[in-house]
Formats: structure tokens, sequence, C-alpha cells
């Protein structure tokens, strides 16, 4: 595990009220690569990763415990700015929820609230659309409403928008669940390209698409991190006996 | 259970090899016993043979690659199936060695002559041949360790048998024939144990998941 660490996670419990949700938590996310977290469902992949950008704070009866360290600084410290942070940190959800207005201003929404001037506009919504991979299929037709795009185009419009205001990370939650496969390779082959600037958590379901896209890979259950490793190791020879019953099928 | 289908996969490539394995190692047996006896049929038996496990290995191969191909294992399904392949790779060479042996029967059949070594060597072909597809169908490291020293001892023999064949034919010069096709034969005994060897190995990855056996 070479790479720079851009987020390292500490000690980190949550609890939605009396339900002890993460157990423990301790890893860390490597600059510039793509760290996928899987697991069944209600294991505490999707809390884990909404932690990261403090979205659980909008949850009632939440209690976090522990440190997320972004480059050093913990994101739960009393005086972070959570709006701030979540301009660092990103994220694209499930299902493609593009605003209900042209392509153009879902682009062009976030950076307006940061105080970019129109004048910058322009380029910085060019710009996030072809780093999304959609500039070619959209770049005449910019006022539509974006809803009148497919789904793939809408998700992709979705990572546009979160690459607009210049995060660090992007945090991904089932992010091909709605899509037909070929958007979905769209996606898999975006996250390639976008890891060289940017560093990528992906929750996913769909094993194979966290064994082709990322770099890393965490294991959970039950609210605990059973393994955490390199893709290629954790898919080829997992060092967990849950781990191994998980991703070959023999679960429960 | 979930994955039924892919165990049952798994299940008949097991079965599938285990076919393999036995009619190989009989043939190893067949093929040493017709050169020692000078039985034609019974190394026309095993000439035969090679066909069926030709076809064996094609359906082997054909059917891990499918499984692959349909049930995307991974981990310790990935590393049974991909492994399988080459252990029914290096068993199908296994078995033209012996045919390769069986062959040499027609051309020393008028050779009086037996080689006890030889006859040694082929105890140890087929005791190796079988223990390395075992360890494989077993996940049995003891069997590999066991396949790792009757490497080493057969390629002593093979080391012995060149001065003892010189010496053969300085004393019997008539059984110059017999010690020329003895060399064949001593050379795919050794090369049976070369295959018998690498199955090992890869036996050793698909239990171990350690990439340096490969």
């Amino acid at each position: 595990m070479d790479a720079v660490n851009e987020i390292e996670v500490r000690n980190l419990n949550l609890w939605y009220t009396d339900n002890h949700a993460l157990r423990d938590i301790n890893l860390d996310i490597k600059k510039n690569k793509i760290t996928a977290l899987i697991g069944p469902s209600g294991c505490g992949k999707s809390t884990f990763l909404r932690c990261i950008n403090r979205m659980n704070d909008l949850i009632d009866g939440v209690r976090v415990e522990g440190e997320i360290l972004l480059n050093g600084n913990n994101v739960y410290d009393k005086n972070v700015d959570v709006v701030g942070l979540r301009k660092k940190i990103g994220q694209v959800f499930q299902k493609p929820n593009p605003f209900p207005m042209t392509i153009y201003d879902n682009i062009a929404y976030g950076p307006r609230i940061h105080g970019v001037s129109s004048g910058e506009i322009d380029d910085l919504v060019e710009e996030s659309l072809k780093a999304a991979a959609l500039w070619g299929e959209v770049s005449d037709r910019l006022k539509i409403p974006a809803l009148e795009l497919s789904g793939g185009q809408q998700q992709r419009l979705c990572i546009a928008r979160a690459l607009a205001v210049k995060p660090e990370v992007i945090l991904f939650d089932e992010p091909c669940s709605a899509l037909d496969p070929i958007s979905t390779h769209k996606i898999e082959d975006l996250l390639q390209e976008l890891k060289k600037q940017y560093t990528i958590v992906i929750v996913t379901h769909n094993m194979q698409q966290a064994a082709r896209v990322s770099d890393y890979t965490g294991f959970f259950l039950l609210g605990e991190m059973i393994e955490y490793n390199r893709t290629r190791i954790l898919f080829e020879n997992p060092q967990k006996k849950e781990t191994e019953d998980y991703i070959t099928g023999r679960f429960g | 259970m979930p994955r039924t289908r892919l165990e049952r996969e798994m299940d008949t490539i097991r079965d599938n090899l285990q076919e393999m394995g036995l009619l190989i190692s009989r043939d190893i047996t067949d093929a040493m016993n017709s050169l020692e006896r000078r039985d034609v049929d019974l190394a026309e038996n095993v000439i035969k043979d090679d066909k069926r496990i030709n076809d064996l290995y094609s359906d082997l191969k054909e059917r891990c690659i499918q499984t692959i191909a349909l049930h995307q294992p991974v981990a310790r399904d990935l590393r049974f199936l991909t492994i399988a392949i080459d252990v029914v790779y290096n068993m199908e060479r296994i078995a033209d060695y012996a045919d390769d042996i069986a062959e040499i029967v027609y051309y020393v059949r008028k050779c009086p002559e037996n080689m006890k070594e030889i006859r040694e060597m082929g105890v140890i072909a087929k005791n190796i041949t079988e223990n390395a597809y075992k360890s494989f169908l077993e996940k049995d490291l003891e069997l590999v360790a066991v396949v790792e020293k009757d490497e080493e001892l057969m390629d002593e023999f093979f080391e012995k048998i060149f001065p003892l064949l010189k010496n053969f034919v300085g004393e019997k010069p008539e059984a110059l024939t017999f010690a020329m096709n003895m060399i064949m034969v001593a050379k795919y005994l050794e090369r049976i144990a070369d295959h018998a060897f690498n199955i090992a190995q890869r036996t050793r990855y698909a239990v171990l998941g350690d990439t340096k056996s490969l």
C-alpha cells in the first residue's frame, strides 16, 4: 500500500440511535486511486460512504465517534464548514438526479453558488462536460432540459456537475445500478480517467464492477470492515474466510 | 446453498479430471509393461487411448472456459478453474509421453534386453502422475511435497541412465538399438515427471493463492 493517503479513517464508530451501525472502521484511502466498498445490503458500506462527506449529519439520531482525516484534517472537527467540505468531497448517487433545469444550468449551479464569475462559467461547463465524457453528445444542445437525456447521460451529467466545483474526492454510491451495460461501461471507463485527477470511493453491489474498476477494495459485513486489500488480491486470494465466502457466493 | 450450478459444474470437472487421471495412470503402467514384455497388443491399447484422452482434454478445457465465462467465479473457484486448465494440459502431455513409450515397443520387439532402472523410472512416473492430479483434486499439499521429491529422484535416475547405457553398449555392442531406444524412454519418463511437477506447483497456487508457484 504505497500510494499517498488522501483520507485516513481512524476508529470510526456510528450509531443510528441505539443501533451500532459502524464498528471501529480503520482504513487509508489512497490518493488518485479507486477504492471500492462491497458487502451485503445493510453491512454499513453506504453509511460509511456518507460519513466521509458528513451526509449522515442530516439524519436524526446519528452519532459518530472517531476520526476521518482528509489530508490530515479531521472532517468531524467542530469548526469544519460542512458546505466547504462537500465542495471538496463530491458525491454521485445511485439514481441520476439532475436538477429540473437545462444541461448548462445543472453544471453552472454549483460554481455560481461558490462565487465563480459568469465569465468563467462557459469554460467550466465545457471542461466539466468533457471530463465527464459527455461534451461530444450534448455540446450543441446545452439549453435543453437535462431530464431529456438518457439515464446514462444523466448520470454522466451528475458526474460533470460534481466535477464543476473542483472537488478532491468523489464518492459514488452505486452509480451504475440504474444503468444499462453500455452506459455502465462508459461510466467505468470514465472512472479510470477521473482517477488521474481525483480520489474515488465507490460503493457497489456488483462485485465484477468492483473487480474491474478499483485499485483497492474493502469488504464490509455487519458494520465491520472485514478485509481491506488491493483489489487483485481480494478477488484472487482473499485473506479472510468471510470475504472468501461472500465473494464466492457461499455466504449465509 | 447459493451458486449450486457453479458447484455442480466444478464437480463435473473434478469427476472428468479424475477419469482422465485414472486413464493416464493406467496407460503409463501399460506402456511400461508392454515395453518390458514386448507386448504389441498392450502397446496398441495405450496408443488407442490417446485419442480418448485428447477428447477428454478438449472437453475439460472447454468446460472450464465456459464455466469461467458463465459463472464469473472469483477467489478459490477462479483459482481452481484456471489451474484446472493448466492441469489438464500437463496431463495430456503426460499421456502423449505414455503413447510415445508404447510406440517404442515396435522398435525394440527383437531386443531381448531389459533394464531395471528403466522399470524403476516407470514406477516413479506412474506414482508421480497419480500423486500430482490427486494433489490438485484433493488440495493436498503433502502430496505436492511427495511429487517434488519424486521429481528430484527421477532426475537422479535420468543422470545415471547415460553412463549405464554407455557401459552396457560397450560390453554388448549388439544392444545398440535397445540402448538408443531406452535413452528415448528415459527422456519421456523424465518429461512425465516434469509435467507432474508442474501440476503440483499449480496446485500450490490453487490451494494457497501463492503466485510464486505459477
